[in-house]
């Protein structure tokens, strides 16, 4: 009896789950749909600005630009993440104290500059492509997950880490079963604001040579046309709702 | 048996323990008992190596504990520590396995033995295992503190202020628990208040500290009829001395053959609760359970 009520009551959840995605999933889908079809839309294109040939950009496909788009984020962000996270331990550690002063230099630093002031000094020294683009968002987004993590981890209360070395926790097992549990959230807070900060300014990259949605753009305002100014902003627009729905968490 | 050697302890340049010495004797209790800052937590830390004495050695059934490696030796003793610090993002009964679950015992083992102490600490386990630190009030989160430190059985246990965040009827319910579960486990505890009231009930040996100096240590009757100095007395109650030494001494001990009316009491209660009886009934003499009676007159010798 207890066993029917608890599972439909957890149906009832997943069910909750599902409709408070939707939004989330109809964006999405639509905004595959956008990439899947764009290569399709050459009449439509044709007739809005005649005289443009080809009518639509056709030097990769939509889906490849998404995909790199995304893998640029993910290359940077993964990579903050992981030395962000390290240096945050670090100077969290009764023996590595003594980084903080510079990390903070570093991570700030990183945060100063704006990203396309990064870009332009990085090309002459790394060339053009992806690479200046995902550095110069690695920089970007290493002071929010540095500085998320590390307030994460100093807040975890002084009685609770005293109890982990109490019951005979090593200081691994105290940083892997108790700290970076606890500091989690708010670290993940910052690698939320870094993801969606790259996710827009990935697009400036393609002044330099990287493959995102917003190689089209580029390519239509040097070579004055419109229509695929059009078509690299479509779907960057609805990336950046997709963005909103997927990373606006509830207020409570 | 633990013993403290000459230890000492210091903070920049202020001396926060300062050459104690002391034995807490197997199977019994040893209270550390002074004023906030004589350095009670900081003796216990030394104890299970939380933090490095600056000199001097503590000794565990004539081991020293300078060659144990600190993490065996902290699962080798149980440890309640002052703030509780419950792991926020675990449940009750996880919180209550932290050591049995280090040490690698089979979850049936560890499951059952998370019921029997929830049972002990006065917690349905079928209403609390579940819960989160976060939904439990001060005196839960306390007694779940010490079924966590009391999960793996260990021998040894520092307690320190355990009971300080109860209200005084639950303080003193899991005062008497705890006394006799400690005379039936037969464990070494080392006990940390500041409490006078808590320490004549619970210590076997009480050692009184300040600014960082043991005083004088001995049987609580010890301090409380031979103070080594003002301190001492005072801190021992000064005028109210001679109350505190009726709960100390047992009715029993002072017990003539007789009658008297009216209910007996216990034969384990103390001289106060017989002065509390007489005064209550109006009476000179109170009969105990198993025979005897106490006089006023007996009372006051
Ligand atoms: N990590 C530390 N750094 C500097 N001083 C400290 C440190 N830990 C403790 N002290 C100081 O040492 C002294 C003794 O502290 P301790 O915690 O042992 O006192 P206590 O007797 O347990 O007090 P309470 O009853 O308030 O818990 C205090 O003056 C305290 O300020
Ligand atoms: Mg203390």
């Amino acid at each position: 009896m207890s066993g029917v009520v608890a599972s439909t009551e957890r149906a009832g959840i997943a069910k909750s789950a599902v409709l408070r995605r939707l939004p989330l999933l109809l964006v999405g889908a639509a905004f595959l749909g956008v990439l899947l079809a764009m290569p399709h839309t050459g009449p439509l294109f044709a007739w809005a600005f005649p005289g443009t040939i080809p009518p639509v950009y056709d030097r990769g496909s939509f889906v490849a630009l998404a995909a790199s788009h995304l893998a640029i984020v993910g290359i940077a962000v993964g990579a903050a993440t992981f030395c962000g996270g390290a240096a945050a331990i670090v100077v969290t550690r009764s023996w590595g104290a003594s980084a903080a002063p510079p990390v903070q230099l570093i991570t700030s630093v990183g945060q100063s500059f704006p990203p396309a002031a990064v870009l332009a000094v990085l090309v002459p020294m790394v060339g053009f492509g992806a690479v200046p683009t995902v550095l110069a968002l690695f920089a970007y987004g290493l002071l929010p997950i540095t500085e998320n993590m590390e307030a994460g981890l100093r807040a975890v209360p002084a009685p609770v880490k005293e109890a982990a070395a109490a019951m005979g926790f090593s200081a691994w097992r105290t940083l892997l079963l108790v700290e970076l549990p606890l500091a989690w959230p708010q670290a993940f807070s910052g690698i939320l604001t870094a993801i969606v900060v790259s996710l827009g300014t990935a697009t400036i990259g393609s002044t330099v040579g990287a493959l995102t949605l917003g190689t089209p753009i580029i390519d239509g305002l040097v070579t004055n046309k419109p229509g695929f100014v059009l078509q690299g902003a479509l779907p960057l627009a609805m990336l950046a709702v997709l963005k909103e729905l997927a990373f606006a968490r509830p207020r409570r | 048996m633990i013993e403290l050697r000459h230890l000492v302890k210091t903070y920049g340049d202020v001396a926060v323990v300062r050459d104690v010495s002391l034995s807490a004797p197997e199977a019994a209790v040893t209270v550390l008992l002074g004023p906030p800052g004589s350095g009670k937590s900081t003796i216990l830390r030394m104890i299970n190596r939380l933090i490095p004495a600056d000199s001097g050695s503590v000794w565990i059934d004539d081991e020293d504990t300078a060659a144990i490696h600190p993490e065996a030796l902290r699962r080798r003793i149980g440890y309640v520590i002052q703030g509780v610090g419950l792991f926020p993002h675990w449940n009750v009964a996880r919180n209550i396995a932290t050591v049995p679950a280090l040490l690698g015992w089979p979850r049936k083992r560890i499951a059952a033995r998370v019921e029997q102490l929830l049972d002990m600490v006065n917690l349905p386990p079928d209403r609390f295992a579940e819960k989160r630190p976060s939904e439990l009030s001060g005196g839960q989160a306390q007694r779940v503190g010490i079924a966590r430190a009391l999960a793996a059985d260990p021998s040894l246990l520092l307690m320190d202020e355990p009971f300080s965040a109860l209200d005084p009827v639950t303080r003193r319910d899991l005062q008497q628990a705890f006394r006799r579960i400690q005379r039936d486990t037969g464990k070494t505890v080392v006990f940390v208040t500041h409490d006078l009231e808590e320490a004549l009930l619970l210590g076997d040996q009480v050692a009184l500290l300040r600014d960082g100096k043991l005083i004088q240590h001995g049987p609580p009757l010890q301090l409380l009829e031979h103070p080594a100095d003002d301190f001492v007395a005072d801190y021992f109650g000064g005028a109210a001395a001679g109350l505190r030494r009726l709960t100390l001494l047992s009715a029993a001990s002072r017990a003539v053959p007789g009658e008297a009316g009216g209910a007996r009491l216990p034969a384990q209660a103390s001289l106060h609760d017989a002065l509390e009886a007489m005064l209550s009934r109006g009476t000179e003499s109170v009969a105990l359970e198993g025979g005897g009676v106490v006089t006023l007159k007996a009372l006051l010798a």
